[in-house]
């Protein structure tokens, strides 16, 4: 079990438990209406639904790495499969937008509960390495399979399905409806990733993350509790891949490569682990610096880079980290005295 | 498929080895810096890259490929202890997920850098005089330099394990390996030790940066799919494993090779394959410890 | 310890605030003046393609410079351009060009390096009825997947074989047994079956075949397979760094002793990369080259010359010729109406930097002349441009694919 402890402390050494905090109501309500002012602010309302997206997409990774300890290189897949999935049903069974979303995440999640069956017995890097390994090999099945893939010209030709909610039908290709159809879901996702892992089930979680080997000593089933986290944060990515597609009428063999793999674990970094909301702070950020900076600088990557490694090395819990040791420095002026 | 006869056949053996040879090179590099600092190096193949554009700088003063080779490891083993000493030193302690972003961050950097100061265009790298044609093996008029290449890797790898073997230095090293915390308690300055192994590491790769130039150019982004590569090599082989770099650089080499004869298609897939294959089942690889 | 706990949660909303409106102020207003005509650039600045990329932007830059100095469009109305980089990335650049089309309600799109990016941006295009003056290669752009918007003055793939063939096997007599090695992608299938096809139509064959995946650094067990096969040709239908590869590795075998190299599409930046000793003595197919011997090609490549102090690559001069193309499209047009300009381009005669060309409505294809080079030895060339020496032409509707074989539907105006 040398392993074990291994990969716990892989983790809890620049994750303090303290600090996973789950956010309130009170700041969960000014992030809801950021998000919804953010289409006013935001370029173009498609890039807004796309950081949404991977706000979603970050949170999916962050289930894993923040809330259960497990470094997985391989989270594209599970993105990829998502929007492959919506967009082959859209295509070849019916044009139904509920259905198909739901076929992507259930493509997804089943991908996850094999590779997870598979990779979850083993720790730390060498699970990092065998979730990179499968994304790998399900890339190149995918690139090869260009018959019904596109390969590597991407997915086209994909219905706009219609948004149909009791009483009325509304069209997806309208940006504005795109938006908050979009919103509306990842909301849900949140909120209940939220009750996720405040639930007993969330406490496992935790505690699995903190120390592996005295959760097994409880009489948990240590492995079946990582895999349906797993399996949750495989089905996640596999909607956040299903919107993907629907905001992009498109599917790019790229969302399958590891450098997209590599960039969620950048946001979920950069933006900060321990924190609820950091990934979705860190998908903002990376998507607004590529979208606006690129159009500036052409070698803007390095600027992301510098921050990456600026972050990694001085602020290990991400940009969230700075501003709430600001509040620490407030709230004690103001309430007389640091609490330390 | 047409038929294959026995000369195709030794030949492509000997064009996989030339393959896994390149491989080797990095592998050992990445698999000696795991060994002593449990760091994965993202950067690595980035330092692959750097080490053929300093062989191309160095080049450009009218410098000759053997001093090229030579300033290529040695720029990039500077800057490997640079990186060790200002980046990740601080990082120690901290688990092994933390150094493994900053190396990926800074195989960003690097490649950005390389992009701005020598631009996106590749260069055109010549084979040494001395190198250039061919030598007749029966079978087939194969390349000189690609035989001085899995010749001079051989003798290389051999100069290294006697280093690790023979030398106090790495006997050093070998223990810092084996055991951290005892070789710290019996006085090793294992900082110090750390620097020198990041800093090999990096200059073998720098060097096989300038040993695949000839092949395949220079350009910047040579070093990102050969970095994939290498991470299966030294999977396959297991982590901190000098012999399983060696012997898993030569398979994944031999196999990729021998794809392209069976069913080119499978050739990607299938190194992947191996991969996931060898740590379902033997997750230390081949030669790693348990 | 308990208060650390709690501002997490409070702080977060407000980091994401200061991203927001750091993002808002670097955006800031995005309003063109309202008497500019704005064409988008949409071309993988980063990435294995950047420098066809910047050699686009500057071409953009030139065509754009003539044009206002000439008085602009529309009776004095000044040509601005916006250059998106698409990273190489499908799915980037559609959101980037979907980005210009919403917010900076940019009607005219070009650029382009790889056929993946400008298939996807065609798609987008023809849904908000963009006119799209995409680069790419692959035949597909064109045929099954062609729509009403999207104009292509890139050589098809099918032109690339075709014209390659018709050269180096009609005028110049090699032998019609090839071995391919061929780009395990869009472009090289279709450009693999374009090959055949001709062979085929010639009494000549494929001797076979081998896909290498896109990316391939060692190419030598598919040489070994090559040399096995004994074919007097051997075929190269790789491109970019692949193909840089794939010459040095030829040349590293001794394989240009036993058989002829041909590569049915190159360009200059890949035989500079590439290297003399490596390019020396093949067959190169270009769509364009700085030193094709006609009095255009050697005036432009002057005038860029002395502008950038560099030749452009293929992919670039495409991009002139669109800006020039669509300029004159919209002064005969008399506004900007996208639909009336699409039909203004159909079947439009016009002059290109290098010579005359015209638009097919059946396609969309620019029907053009091509090019083979051969390789000039390092003792051979006078600058460190001049790699290649431009053999023979060949160009027309002989070279295209047949009007009724593209399987092409356009759409509504």
């Amino acid at each position: 079990m040398a392993n074990n402890n291994q990969s716990t402390q892989t983790l809890a050494a620049f994750v303090d438990r303290r600090e996973m905090g789950l956010p309130g109501w009170r700041s969960s309500m000014v992030f809801l209406g950021l998000s919804v002012g953010f289409f006013w602010i935001s370029p173009s309302p498609s890039m807004a639904t796309e950081v949404l997206v991977f706000a979603l997409f970050a949170l999916s990774f962050n289930i894993l790495l923040g809330y259960t300890g497990l470094l997985s290189f391989g989270q594209a897949v599970y993105f990829g499969l998502g929007a492959y999935g919506a967009s082959l049903f859209l295509i070849h069974v019916m044009n139904n937008l509920w259905l198909a979303l739901l076929g992507g995440v259930a493509v997804a999640a089943l991908v996850a509960l094999g590779i997870g069956f598979l990779c979850l017995k083993h720790h730390g890097v060498s699970f990092a390495f065998l979730t990179l390994a499968f994304a790998e090999m399900i890339y190149f099945i995918v690139f090869e399979m260009r018959n019904i893939t596109g390969g590597d010209d991407g997915l086209t030709g994909i219905p706009r399905p219609d948004l149909i909610l009791p009483g009325i039908s509304l069209s997806l290709a309208n940006s504005t409806v795109r938006y908050f159809f979009v919103l509306t879901l990842v909301a849900l996702c949140y909120l209940l990733t939220y009750r996720i892992l405040n639930s007993p089930f969330g406490r496992v979680l935790a505690a699995m993350r903190e120390n592996e080997e005295r959760t097994a000593f409880l009489g948990l089933a240590v492995r079946r509790f990582k895999l349906s986290s797993f399996v949750l944060s495989g089905a996640m990515a596999g909607l956040a891949g299903g919107l993907f597609s629907i905001n992009l009428n498109f599917v790019p063999l790229e969302i399958l490569h590891w450098t997209v793999s590599g960039e969620v674990v950048i946001m979920a970094l950069v933006g900060g682990v321990a924190n609820f909301f950091g990934p979705a702070i860190g998908a903002a950020l990376l998507i607004i610096l590529r979208d606006v900076l690129s159009s500036y600088m052409e070698r803007w990557q390095l600027v992301v880079g510098i921050i990456f490694a600026l972050v990694v090395m001085f602020l290990p819990l991400g940009l969230s980290s700075i501003l709430s040791k600001l509040k620490v420095l407030f709230s004690g002026q103001w309430r007389g005295g640091v609490s330390k | 498929m047409e038929a294959v006869f026995l000369p195709t056949i030794l030949t492509q053996l000997l064009n996989g080895l030339v393959i896994g040879m390149t491989l080797v090179l990095l592998a050992l590099g990445l698999s000696i810096i795991f060994g002593m600092l449990r760091v994965i190096n993202f950067a690595h193949g980035a330092l692959y890259t750097m080490g053929a554009y300093a062989a191309v700088f160095l080049i450009s003063f009218g410098a000759n490929f053997w001093m090229a080779l030579v300033f290529g490891a040695l720029a990039t083993a500077v800057l490997g202890a640079l990186i060790e000493r200002v980046c990740v030193r601080p990082l120690y302690g901290k688990g092994e997920i933390l150094p493994l972003l900053l190396t990926f961050a800074l195989s960003m950097i690097f490649t950005e850098l390389v992009l701005m100061i020598w631009g996106p265009m590749g260069y055109d790298f010549s084979t040494p005089e001395v190198l250039k044609g061919f030598v007749n093996l029966g079978f087939v008029r194969y390349p000189a330099y690609r035989l001085f290449l899995i010749i001079f890797t051989a003798v290389l790898c051999l100069c290294l394990w006697l280093f690790l073997e023979r030398s106090r230095l790495g006997l050093l090293i070998r223990a810092g390996t084996e055991d951290i915390d005892m070789a710290r308690a019996l006085g090793v300055k294992v900082r110090n030790l750390f620097t020198m192994v990041f800093a090999i590491g990096a200059g073998l790769a720098g060097l096989a940066g300038v040993m695949a130039a000839p092949l395949t150019s220079v350009s910047p982004y040579m070093g990102m799919d050969v970095l994939i590569q290498a991470f299966v090599v030294v999977t396959v082989g297991g982590m901190g494993s000098f012999r399983g770099a060696i012997w898993a650089g030569i398979i994944i080499g031999e196999l990729m090779a021998l794809a392209v004869l069976i069913w080119p298609p499978i050739s990607h897939v299938s190194i992947f394959a191996f991969m996931a294959l060898v740590l379902l089942l033997k997750p230390e690889g081949f030669f790693g410890k348990q | 310890m308990r208060r650390d706990f709690k501002s997490n949660r409070y702080w977060a909303p407000w980091v994401l605030t200061l991203i927001l409106l750091l993002g808002a102020g670097l955006v800031g207003p995005g309003a063109q003046a309202a008497e500019d005509v704005v064409i988008g650039v949409m071309t993988p600045l980063t990435g294995p393609y950047s420098f066809e990329a910047s050699t686009q932007v500057h071409c953009a830059q030139l065509a754009v410079e003539q044009i206002n100095a000439a008085g602009g469009v529309l009776g004095g109305r000044k040509i601005k351009l916006v250059v998106e980089d698409t990273m190489l990335k499908p799915g980037i650049g559609v959101n980037k060009a979907r980005k210009l089309i919403e917010r900076d309600k940019v009607k005219f799109l070009t650029g382009g390096v790889s056929s993946a990016v400008t298939l996807a941006i065609s798609n987008l295009a023809v849904q908000y009825k963009v006119v799209h003056l995409g680069i790419g290669g692959s035949n597909a752009l064109t045929n099954k997947k062609c729509n009403r918007y999207h104009i292509n003055l890139d050589t098809a793939a099918y032109q690339m074989a075709t014209g390659t063939g018709v050269i180096v096997v009609d005028q110049l007599k090699l032998p019609k047994e090839w071995f391919c090695i061929t780009a395990d992608y869009t472009w090289g299938h279709t450009c693999f079956d374009s090959v055949k096809r001709f062979l085929e139509s010639r009494k000549g064959k494929v001797v076979g075949n081998v896909f290498s995946p896109l990316g391939t650094k060692d190419f030598s067990p598919y040489l070994t397979k090559a040399l096995a096969a004994k074919a007097p040709v051997l075929c190269g239908i790789v491109y970019g760094g692949d193909q840089v590869r794939f010459l040095k590795q030829v040349e590293e075998f001794g394989l240009k002793d036993k058989m002829k190299i041909v590569v049915p599409a190159g360009d200059v930046t890949i035989s500079k990369a590439a290297g003399p000793d490596a390019v020396a003595g093949v067959y190169v197919g270009l769509p364009w080259y700085w030193d094709i011997p006609n009095q255009t090609t050697q005036a432009f490549s002057k005038a860029y010359f002395a502008r950038f102090n560099e030749y452009p690559s293929w992919a670039g001069v495409q991009v002139y010729d669109s800006i020039k193309v669509l300029a004159e499209a919209i002064e005969e047009v008399g506004s900007l109406d996208t639909g009336k300009i699409i039909k203004a381009l159909e079947g439009k005669k016009f002059q290109t930097s290098k010579g005359p060309e015209q638009i097919r409505a059946c396609d969309h294809r620019a029907i053009q002349d091509y090019y083979v080079g051969i390789g000039k030895s390092a003792k051979e060339m006078k600058n460190s441009w001049d790699m290649l020496k431009i053999v023979g032409s060949t160009g027309g509707e002989q070279i295209m694919i047949p009007c009724a074989q593209t399987g092409c539907k356009m759409g509504a105006y």
